[in-house]
This record gives structure tokens, sequence and C-alpha cells, in this order.
């Protein structure tokens, strides 16, 4: 008696997601840092059966460039000093497989940019274990961060 | 954060993502055979399961090899279906005093189909550098395959707690089915039941 409860419940619990493949719900994101230009570009690679079920779900209408790039400004936020998030211009998108490269950039205050600060929840409305990598090369200095559905601004310099 | 730290780190929070209950699953069925004090056999079977799937997940990230996603999504339930199957006959050796000497090496076969399934994500995410996210990710994968075995072996140690009871209550001798015995039975039945389940959903025929 007691094993066939264990077991009809273990066989309920298989059901579903849990059923499913287990995919890596990671992007990576490459922000480079160029003072003497005073510009910070970032690079996320991102898988595009993923990113299409975020464009579907924003709701918007519009061209997919049009919606692709208000995602990317919602979901990523560059901020400086502690103050409102810079203004992001779109810098291109590029497919590789099953691979989406999109690209902002924004220019970064001229006076001393040791607070700068970034948020990323790309997917992180979609997926609970969604998990952003982020590599951010200043000059000669790189770092790497990780982003979890969250997580606010962290600091990219130390 | 150093680059590393932050590859291990999403290796590990993989591998003990309640998602990735396929992956639990297969570690629950190879500790499943295990006792207490056989701690360093069972690390042994990890290690050769994660140096498996370390291959496959090189071979692929290095574009060497290409694995079909639906064929492997099928596969990775059915080595926990043959897992489960082969403590079952361990079982019955160990009673009859064989001891089993192989239970790394088809871990370590395992581990290349289980590598295999997110192998694709992976070379496509670890296009410009590979060998040090590559590395970090395989630490990270061993580090929480640790977690889930330590887990898992708390889990067992109570359920032996809760058979050994019930063994007295019922006063059933305790030689003819002892708990490690009826412990392996078990778990190893409900494992068996779950990733068939799995095999049948992700068939690709």
């Amino acid at each position: 008696m007691v094993a066939a409860l264990l077991l009809a419940t273990a066989l309920a619990a298989s059901r579903g997601e849990a059923g499913g493949f287990h995919p890596l719900h990671t992007t990576m994101a490459e922000v480079t840092i160029d003072r003497p230009r005073g510009t910070l570009r970032i690079v996320v690679r991102v898988f595009a059966d993923d990113f299409g079920v975020a464009l579907g779900a924003m709701g918007t209408s519009g061209s997919w460039d049009t919606r692709a790039s208000a995602y990317v400004r919602r979901a990523i936020a560059v901020v400086a000093h502690a103050r409102e998030p810079l203004a992001m211009r779109d810098c291109g998108t590029r497919r590789q497989g099953d691979l989406l490269w999109l690209c902002a950039e924004a220019a970064i205050p001229t006076e001393p940019t040791n607070r700068l600060a970034l948020r990323d929840r790309m997917l992180c409305e979609l997926f609970a274990d969604q998990i952003n990598v982020v590599r951010v090369t200043d000059g000669a200095k790189t770092r790497s961060m990780l982003y979890t559905r969250g997580d606010s601004e962290k600091p990219l310099a130390d | 954060m150093s680059e590393l730290a932050t590859y291990v780190q999403l290796g590990f929070r993989h591998i003990v993502d309640v998602a990735a209950m396929d992956h639990i699953l297969f570690l629950v069925a190879l500790a499943a055979i295990y006792h207490p004090r056989d701690v360093r056999q069972a690390l042994w079977v990890i290690t050769a399961f994660t140096i498996g799937h370390s291959v496959t997940l090189g071979l692929a990230v290095t574009g060497v090899v290409h694995f079909p996603s639906a064929v492997i999504e099928f596969l990775i339930p059915v080595t926990i279906v043959a897992t489960g199957v082969e403590n079952l006959i361990a079982s019955a050796r160990r009673r009859a005093g064989i001891q089993s000497r192989y239970r790394p090496v088809f871990a370590g076969v395992f581990g290349l189909v289980h590598g295999a399934g997110f192998a694709n994500y992976l070379s496509a995410m670890f296009v410009t550098r590979i060998a040090l996210p590559l590395f970090g990710f395989n630490v990270g994968i061993e580090l929480g395959q640790i977690v889930i075995l330590g887990a898992a072996a708390i889990v067992l140690a109570a359920i032996d707690l809760g058979i050994d009871a019930a063994i007295a209550f019922s006063k059933v001798p305790s030689t003819r089915w002892p708990a490690l015995r009826v412990r392996i039975v078990g778990v190893s039945l409900l494992v068996v039941a779950v990733a068939s389940r799995w095999a049948v959903e992700r068939s690709p025929w």
C-alpha cells in the first residue's frame, strides 16, 4: 500500500516541466567600456527561441527590430552615479544559428565614472532559473558577474 | 568576481536547480546502492560521471561533434532506467558475495550521454572563449553533484532508519530482507518508474 502510494506520487511528480529536458537558461553579455571615446557597448548573446517568446510576451506592436530594441533597453540598464539609467541606443543585431547577438551602446559621463552600475534582467521574467553572465572589459581590467531573477544593479568597477 | 568563479557558479546552479530533475534522479540512482560507509566508492562513481560528461562537453564546444538533441533527450532517461535496473542486479550479486567493480565505468559512459544533453547549449554560448568557461562550468557541476550526493546520503540514511523500524515492528527476520536491500529495491523501482515515463514522453519515434 505504502509502495503503491510512493509510486503514484513519484509518477505524478514526474509530469509536466520536470519531465521535460532541462535546458540551460542563460545569456552571455560582453560589456566594453571605452573611456577615451566615452562609450559603453553591450553585446548580448541569447537563444533566438527564448528571445522570441520574450518578445511575444511583451504584447507591443511594431517591427521585430523595434520590439527587440525596446526589450533590451527595458531589461538592461546602465546607471551612472546612482542616478537615472543612461540612454541606450541600438547598435545592431546578428543571428548565428540558434543564437542572436544583440548590441546596445550608451555614452558614459566624461567625469570619473567609477560608479557605473549595470542591471541585466534578460529573460528573467520568463524563467525562474535564468542566469545572465556578464563579462566587463574596462581598459586592461576584466571582471565577470552573474545576474539572476530579482537582482538589481551591480557596480561595473570595484 | 573572477571569470572562473562565475562559470563555477553557473555550473553549480545548473545542476542543483530543481528543474534539473533528470540529473538529480540519475545521481540518486547511482547513490541508492551505497551504504554511508561506502562514500569513497560513491565519490569515484560521481567523478567518473563528471569525466564522462566533460569529454562530450569538450568535444561539442570545440565543434568536433554535434549531438542530435532529440535522441540525447531520449537517451538520458534511458540511462537512469539502466542504472536503476543495474542497482537491482548489483544488489543481488552483492548478496551472493560478488563485488561490482565496473560501476565507475558505466557511470562514465552514461556521463557521456548526460554531457551531450547540455553540450549543444554550451557550444552555442561559449563561442569566443572556450577553455576557462568550460573548465569552470565542469568544476561547478562536480561541486553541485557532491552537494546532491550529500543530500541523497542523508535522505537514504533516514529511509534506512524507517525501514529498520518497520522491520522491527513487523518482526520479519532482518536477515531475509535487510534494510539496505529493501532501500535499494524500493528506491531503484521508483527511479525506474519515473525515468521510464520520461523516456516514453521524450521518445523521438
